[in-house]
Formats: structure tokens, C-alpha cells, sequence
């Protein structure tokens, strides 16, 4: 809207961007096309009797769609309806659409009938406006996925365990779709991670010791879009925390500590640091604290394999 | 124009050109059919996700054992055992690691857009058959699509040996291929089938199951004169769910008896190269592409 007929006007056009912003904002259906469906669904409905009957759950879509629709095309009809907004709504309609469709209850025969003539004539050239940001979406969430589970960084090998608490909670999984501030394109950047890992004190003592560790870690996700140059690759622009720091967490274990006096119970919390994690320990037995240092990823320990010597390492 | 025929394998181990002995096939019974094949290839994926999570070949092979497998291994030899394990080991990577499932479905939904790019096709023109594993994640793909364009646009859907009818012993931990279909939260299985089947015009969508296939059907072996379902989870439809697919979309099951009920048949039971030869196949094949009956 360029000219806000009320104040806060431009307040919920930022709402609804921040709530359900496309991947790709294409073209938008033209009035003619939104009148089209329009008279095409009211037809459809006109064929049922009246009163419905059986049909009633069938009547009541189809004239929720219509009005759905009227409410889009007096948006498009209007000039001072930016095109962002009007994909918004048409995104908001499909939703709709696709919700009213899974809750329909048993239908007659004529209900099937009337709801794929709807879904399979007078629908597809609304939908396909939106066929750009699907594709989009598609090319963005892979190359997060991908930046999120199989960088250089994460452990090439991970557990059932954390695929299964990643995929429970809704802070941590993925959901199409949704915004928040932790989230890009419906990717979390929480992760959680439950591994066992080897661990050097560095303080005290350079005993080895074995934790046992759960970590809630934040991934630092780049800016991605599509390549201009070829819409189903990915343009990853990293910046300072996407490319250097990548991910960072708290974390909590406990583990076995393998001193000169055989194995003794060591307990842990600490910070990671992209495959780097740095703990406070604390020996029971010995009412002893000490830091110590570990890695998520193995791989990492050919990196520092030049210091490990200082650290009691090989 | 040109029907274009998009295929996608199961599991086992299938090279980028898996395709081309499909349509072989195809075209030996089609011989006048307008229609081109391509491979929808996905192997790579799943192998990308098993070594992420190799758990699911160590450790928790001896879980999959605990939950009655043992038998199983008992009545198959070890080869076709092997077989059978690495079926459900693909599923379990499929369905059970998490945020993979997502990240899968995402990357064979963007490789069939590919495809469809490269080929120049539209998705109205654009026949789709998936086989075992293939036959799940293809319905999970398109439902992925309708999710965002409000409709599936693809002139139909084969389904070769759908392992879809599956039902997790744990579903809370490892989801039914028919729950796994993506935002279908608060839907039970019933209704999933109903809104799914609902989306394809009469004669769009079809599902051959060879009930002798251990993948889309609990078969029972004879052992000892008695005979014995052997896969303590449920691999085939319910009848209330056959029923619902019939009944919202007509025709779209079609049943057959192939193969000896047989533990050493296991594998040629499931066998792509069976369900592609049917009869049932050709005239669904024949009407998808529009061939003159």
C-alpha cells in the first residue's frame, strides 16, 4: 500500500511479511483470472440442491473459497495493493484451501465430483502463481538443510537419538512455512546434539577422559537465496558469524576420567564452539575441578594433532 | 506431445540409468505409445543420510532383530534375508533420522522440478511411477507440492509395491510412510488417504500390490503346515483403507496374486520387472498416456 489509509496500515503489512514472507514473490493472478474462478465455483456450488443435505460440508467450501476469493480479487482490484501483499493473501488462501480440503468429512457422489472440478479445473491457474516460490523454497531449504546437518563442521556421523530429539520439538525441527526469529525458511537453527566424545584436561593434570554429552547448539545460517544465473541452485552469502563462528552452545555431560588410578566418574558443562567445545570438570572422588578440551567432530583431531602434545595428547 | 514418464526406483543399490530397463519394458508393451522415460534417481540421498547415521546398520539392526525379525531370518536364506533387512534398513533412513525425512522429500522434490525443467515438460503432461521405497517418497513429494500450490498438478501417479500401508510399531519414534507425508498433523491415516486420494481425477492414481509381495502385504509362508506372517509389523493396507481408496477415487487399487507364497520368492515377488509386466499396469499405463485403448 503506498498511501496507508489508517496508521497502522503499514504495520501489519510488516506482520504479515515477518509471518509468511515468500521465497519467491512472483507474478499475482490478475482480476480477470480471480473473476474467472469466481464464477467457475459459484456454478459448481449452484449445482447442489437446496436444502444440501449430504452436501453440506461441500457447499460450505465451496463458498468459503469464493468468498476467500472475492476478498482476494477486491484486493487485486485495488491500486494501492502492492504485489508482495496480494501473494501473501494468495499464499494465505491456499492454505485455507488446502485446511478446509483435509477436513472435509464423507462426501456424496456429486460432492467428489463438484470438489475435483474445483481442485483440477478451476483451481490450477491460481496455484500455478505460485509455482516460482515453491521451487524457491525448495532450493533454499536443501541448501540449509545441508549447511545445518552436513558441513565441514558437524560430525560427519551422528545417532538416532539426535535425529529423533530433533525431529520432536518444535523449537528444534523443521515446520513449512513458519517464521520466527530462529528460524529461515521454516529451518530451525537449534540443534541438539547427544554424542560421546573424548575430552583432554588441561589444567591439573592432561589426564583423557570419555563424556558422555547433550548440548543445545545455534547455527549461524547464511543469507540464501536462488542463483540468479540458475533457479534450482543455490546463492549462499555468508557473513562474519555464518562463516567463522558457524555454530556455538552450551552443553552438559558426564563421563568416565582415565587417571593413573584407573577409571573415576568426571562431570562436565561446557561451551561449543563450531567442533570445539571447552569444559569445566569436576572430579567427585577428588572434589577437583579442571578445564579441559574436546572435539565433536574427530576429524578436528588431526588439526590439532601439532598441539596435542602440550595437552598430554599423542 | 509427448507423454513424459518420470520413474523412481526403491531400494537397493541403482545406478543414475536404473531407468532404462524400465523402459524397456514399457515399450515392449507400448510399442505405439507417444511417451518418453526418465529417471527421477535418488540413491545417492539415501546413501548420504546412512552414513550420517550409522547406527542404523550397527546397532540398530540387532533393534529391528528384537522386534521379531529373528523369525524371518530363520525361514529366508541369508542372501534374500540381506535383502529384506536392507529394505527396511532404507526405510527406517528414510523415516526415522529425524529432519532427514524433510531433508530428503526436499531434494527429490527439487530434482523432479529439474527434470521437468530439463525436459522441457509440464507437470499436467508429466506421468509419474515410483516403485518400493520410490512408491513412498514420490506421494510425499507431489503431497509436499499441493501443500504449496494448493493442488497436484501431475497427470497421474503409479505406485508399484507401495509400501505406504506400513504401520511403525513405534510410531511416536518412527513414523508411518503414511504419516510421514508431510503436514498432515491432527490427520489419521484414514483421512490422509481420503484427502490424498481426493486430489487425482478418476483413472490419475493407481497402486498394484502383488499380495504374495512382503513389502505392500502381510504374506503368510507355510511353515510346518501352518501358515505364518513372519513380519511382526504390518505391511499391507487395512481394508477400511483399501476401501477408502476405492471409494474416493475408483479404481485406483488393483490386487493380484504373483509368485509362490514362498521364502525363496521373496525378492522376485518384489521385483520391479513383475509389477512392470501386469496387466493391470498396461491399462493404466495405456490410459495415462492417452494411448487408444
Amino acid at each position: 500500500m503506498r498511501r496507508p489509509a489508517k496508521g497502522g496500515a503499514w504495520l501489519v503489512v510488516a506482520s504479515l511479511l515477518l509471518v509468511a514472507a515468500p521465497a519467491a514473490a512472483g507474478n499475482v493472478p490478475a482480476v480477470a483470472e480471480l473473476d474467472v474462478y469466481i464464477d467457475q465455483v459459484k456454478g459448481l456450488a449452484a449445482q447442489l440442491p437446496d436444502p444440501p443435505g449430504d452436501d453440506g460440508e461441500i457447499r460450505a467450501y465451496l463458498v468459503g473459497c469464493v468468498e476467500r476469493a472475492t476478498f482476494l480479487r477486491d484486493l487485486a482490484a485495488s491500486p494501492e495493493t502492492e504485489r508482495p501483499l496480494l501473494f501473501i493473501e494468495l499464499k494465505r488462501f491456499t492454505a485455507y484451501r488446502n485446511g478446509a480440503k483435509d477436513s472435509l468429512g464423507k462426501l456424496t457422489p456429486l460432492g467428489r465430483r463438484l470438489l475435483r472440478q474445483e481442485n483440477r479445473k478451476a483451481w490450477p491457474p491460481l496455484g500455478h502463481y505460485l509455482m516460482d516460490d515453491y521451487v524457491a523454497s525448495l532450493v533454499i531449504r536443501k541448501a540449509l538443510f545441508e549447511r545445518k546437518y552436513f558441513e565441514e563442521d558437524d560430525p560427519k556421523q551422528a545417532n538416532l537419538l539426535e535425529g529423533w530429539i530433533n525431529s520432536r520439538f518444535d523449537l528444534l525441527r523443521s515446520r513449512d512455512g513458519e517464521e520466527a526469529w530462529y528460524r529461515s525458511h521454516g529451518v530451525s537453527a537449534w540443534e541438539a546434539t547427544v554424542r560421546t566424545e573424548p575430552v583432554v584436561l588441561v589444567s591439573h593434570s592432561t589426564d583423557v577422559a570419555v563424556l558422555f554429552a547433550g548440548g543445545l547448539l545455534y547455527n549461524f545460517f547464511p543469507e540464501v537465496g536462488q542463483d540468479p544465473d540458475d533457479p534450482f541452485a543455490a546463492s549462499v552469502k555468508d557473513d562474519l558469524w555464518s562463516r567463522q563462528v558457524k555454530r556455538v552452545g552450551l552443553r552438559g555431560g558426564a563421563g568416565a576420567l582415565f587417571g593413573g588410578g584407573g577409571p573415576s566418574l568426571l562431570l562436565a558443562a561446557g561451551m561449543q564452539l563450531r567442533a570445539i567445545s571447552l569444559w569445566a570438570t569436576y572430579e567427585p572422588e577428588e572434589t577437583a575441578w579442571s578445564l579441559a578440551v574436546g572435539v565433536s567432530d574427530w576429524r578436528w583431531l588431526k588439526r590439532l594433532r601439532p598441539i596435542l602434545p602440550y595437552f598430554g595428547g599423542p | 506431445m509427448a507423454t513424459l514418464v518420470v520413474v523412481t526406483h526403491g531400494v537397493g543399490n541403482h545406478p543414475e540409468d536404473f531407468y532404462l530397463a524400465w523402459e524397456e519394458i514399457l515399450r515392449a508393451h507400448h510399442p505405439d505409445g507417444d511417451f518418453q522415460v526418465v529417471g527421477l534417481w535418488w540413491e545417492d540421498l539415501l546413501e548420504k543420510v546412512a552414513e550420517k547415521f550409522p547406527i542404523v546398520e550397527d546397532e540398530f539392526a540387532d533393534v529391528v532383530a528384537a522386534f521379531g525379525f529373528g523369525q524371518l531370518a530363520k525361514l529366508l536364506d541369508s542372501s534374500t534375508f540381506d535383502q529384506v533387512r536392507d529394505f527396511f534398513m532404507d526405510v527406517l533412513v528414510y523415516l526415522a533420522m529425524g529432519e532427514m525425512t524433510d531433508y530428503i522429500q526436499t531434494s527429490v522434490a527439487l530434482r523432479l522440478k529439474e527434470v521437468l525443467r530439463d525436459q522441457g515438460a509440464e507437470a499436467e503432461e508429466t506421468l509419474l511411477i515410483g516403485h518400493s521405497l520410490g512408491a513412498v517418497s514420490l506421494p510425499h513429494v507431489v503431497w509436499r507440492e499441493r501443500n504449496a500450490i494448493g493442488y497436484i498438478p501431475y497427470r497421474g501417479l503409479i505406485l508399484l509395491a507401495p509400501p505406504l500401508g506400513m504401520a511403525s510399531p513405534l510410531p511416536s519414534v518412527i513414523k508411518d510412510p503414511l504419516g510421514a507425508m508431510p503436514g498432515v498433523h491432527g490427520m489419521d491415516r484414514l483421512q490422509i488417504l481420503t484427502a490424498f486420494a481426493r486430489e487425482w481425477d478418476e483413472g490419475a492414481l493407481h497402486l498394484l500390490i502383488n499380495r504374495h509381495d512382503i513389502v505392500c502385504a502381510d504374506v503368510r509362508f507355510p511353515v510346518g503346515g501352518v501358515a505364518v506372517d513372519p513380519i511382526p509389523v504390518r505391511q499391507g493396507f487395512r481394508d477400511a483403507e483399501l476401501a477408502v481408496l476405492e471409494a474416493e477415487c475408483a479404481g485406483s487399487v488393483s490386487r493380484f496374486t504373483q509368485g509362490a507364497a514362498d521364502p525363496r520368492k521373496v525378492a522376485a515377488n518384489h521385483d520391479v520387472a513383475l509389477y512392470l509386466q501386469r496387466p493391470e499396469l498396461d491399462g493404466a499405463f495405456a490410459h495415462l498416456i492417452g494411448e487408444a485403448p
